[in-house]
């Protein structure tokens, strides 16, 4: 039998490659002044990512991302997964507004992003309904499908036990959709960065998007690389998130369905 | 109405629409459940004996007949379902005490008694246990205590034994019918097994094939090993309902 590769085999391939990149890069770049200017090097990335961090306020335009996109994801999730399980009480409201939902949900963001604008202004706001807006719809969609899936022998069970329709939904609906939520909740969270992000290069003072637009406007390529570094740290930091939610799903799944006195008893 | 009577379906009727118009699947069914009692369908494979489950617990409408269920006994209606359908987020307790927390409020009392109860079939090291870490005969022991923690008035039982293993499913048949005669449940129990049917039931009904009509019922009068599955078939008169059963299913 095969066995499977351990973890310290696997991240050891992942540093020669990640390292072999790095040098080649580098190489390249001190061989070829064209490549250093349109892509920097590794080198120059380091110390312009040293130079935000000391005198950049790296942090900070860090944190605006961040709060940025962790807001309108919060709200993008919460809405749109509110609505898409609320759907499961009315097979004929769900198929009615289904088409409605995909149409504006199938608007390209960008296409949005100047009407935000008129709406919300250039201030923080904007950027959180861009993330907001950039979440929602697949929310929406993966909860409704969610509800939908549920297996019928698990709502007869309920039903069979005398369940009224809310009893059967908070008790076994939204607990059995959670996984729709979750696999939601993973896409959603590089499309509430891209949000934030397209919001910041539309109109901004603040942000990692501001970084990128304004070191890119002075041709200064290993500056704007380094602000997208800033950006990636940022995806991980939420798709780790995403991860710890996922590995404790069973107990968030208990507290949102079973009584406490029975959830905390030995 | 007879006031012993817990269940009466009379002149049931039930039919699916299919490509060619209607497909009659239950034909006049007639069943007295007397309160107290258990009465066992049996019935060739696909002949209606859920269908019949499914519209007492009004999951399923009928075509025409009446069906009664005694008013008061209605609060106190339990069932275990074909497949455990454990929610599987659930633990083994949690999973037990859905029907008492469905009726109401969760007290500390309530969950003792559960505790104890799964203890008695065997599952008191498994309470915390989610569904995925239970074998096939813990799922149905955990169905069937959830049938019973509350000390239901009516239980609905289809084929709650037909995934078990053949052992399993002696010891808990016996353990089964002890609690159900504690409980003093009327229970209605669907099962293909005519060795179950005759351990198990006060009354058989047996089913013919689609459109099921009833064609005779039985009243299982055990000399030898009533409260013992095992035992039970040292009786003569188990043969000889067996026999009786397998030809009026084979007709």
């Amino acid at each position: 039998m095969r066995m499977p590769p351990s973890k310290a085999k696997i991240w050891a391939w992942r540093l020669s490659i990640l390292v072999l990149m790095l040098i080649l890069w580098e190489c390249w770049g001190r061989y070829s002044p064209k490549t250093a200017f349109f892509a920097g090097t590794p080198s120059q990335i380091a110390s312009e990512f040293h130079d935000l961090l000391v005198n950049g306020k790296l942090y900070w335009h860090f944190l605006v991302t961040g709060g940025e996109a962790i807001l309108g994801l919060a709200m993008g999730m919460t809405v749109g997964t509110a609505l898409g399980l609320s759907l499961w009480y009315s097979r004929m409201a769900g198929e009615v507004l289904r088409p409605f939902f995909l149409a504006v949900g199938s608007l390209p963001i960008l296409a949005i992003a100047p009407l935000m604008i008129v709406w919300f202004g250039v201030g923080f706001s904007m950027k959180v309904a861009l993330a907001c807006l950039s979440t929602v719809f697949v929310a929406f969609s993966q909860a409704h499908r969610g509800a939908s899936s549920v297996s019928k022998d698990y709502t007869e069970m309920a039903i069979g036990f005398g369940a009224s329709g809310n009893q059967v939904f908070f008790k076994v609906v939204l607990p059995a959709s959670c996984d729709w939520v979750f696999a939601s909740m993973r896409l959603n969270v590089g499309f509430s960065l891209l949000g934030a992000f397209i919001g910041e290069f539309i109109s901004s003072s603040q942000g990692l998007g501001h970084v990128v637009l304004r070191a890119a406007s002075l041709y200064n390529v290993p500056r704007a690389l380094a602000a997208s570094l800033g950006i990636t740290l940022l995806a991980c930091i939420f798709d780790r998130l995403a991860s710890y939610i996922e590995a404790h799903r069973d107990r968030l799944m208990q507290l949102a369905s079973v009584p406490h006195t029975l959830l905390f008893s030995k | 109405m007879p006031s012993f009577l817990d269940i009466k379906l009379k002149s049931v009727s039930k039919a699916f629409p299919s490509d060619t118009g209607e497909l009659f699947v239950l034909d006049s069914i007639d069943i007295n459940v007397e309160c107290g009692k258990m009465v066992c369908i049996v019935g060739p494979s696909g002949c209606g004996k859920t269908t019949i489950l499914r519209i007492l617990l009004g999951l399923e409408s009928r075509t025409s007949g009446q069906v009664w269920i005694r008013e008061t006994r209605k609060k106190g209606l339990s069932f275990i379902p074909q497949n455990p359908c454990l929610l599987p987020w659930r633990t083994a307790l949690q999973n037990a005490a859905f029907g008492t927390e469905i009726r109401g409020e969760m007290q500390k009392e309530d969950i003792a008694r559960i505790s104890d109860r799964l203890a008695l079939f065997g599952l008191g090291d498994f309470l915390s246990f989610l569904p995925a870490q239970l074998s096939g005969g813990m799922c149905q022991r955990v169905a069937i205590v959830r049938a019973l923690e509350s000390d239901p008035s009516i239980l609905i039982c289809d084929e709650p034994f037909s995934s078990i293993d053949f052992v399993t499913r002696l010891s808990l048949n016996t353990e089964f019918k002890a609690l159900c005669k504690l409980i003093g449940c009327t229970t209605m129990f669907v099962t293909h097994n005519i060795e179950e049917a005759i351990f198990l039931a006060d009354q058989i009904v047996v089913l013919s094939s689609v459109p099921a009509r009833v064609i005779r019922t039985y009243e299982p009068r055990l000399s030898i090993g009533s409260e013992d599955a095992v035992k039970c078939r040292r009786a003569p008169e188990f043969s000889v309902l067996f026999n009786s059963i397998w030809e009026d299913l084979k007709r």
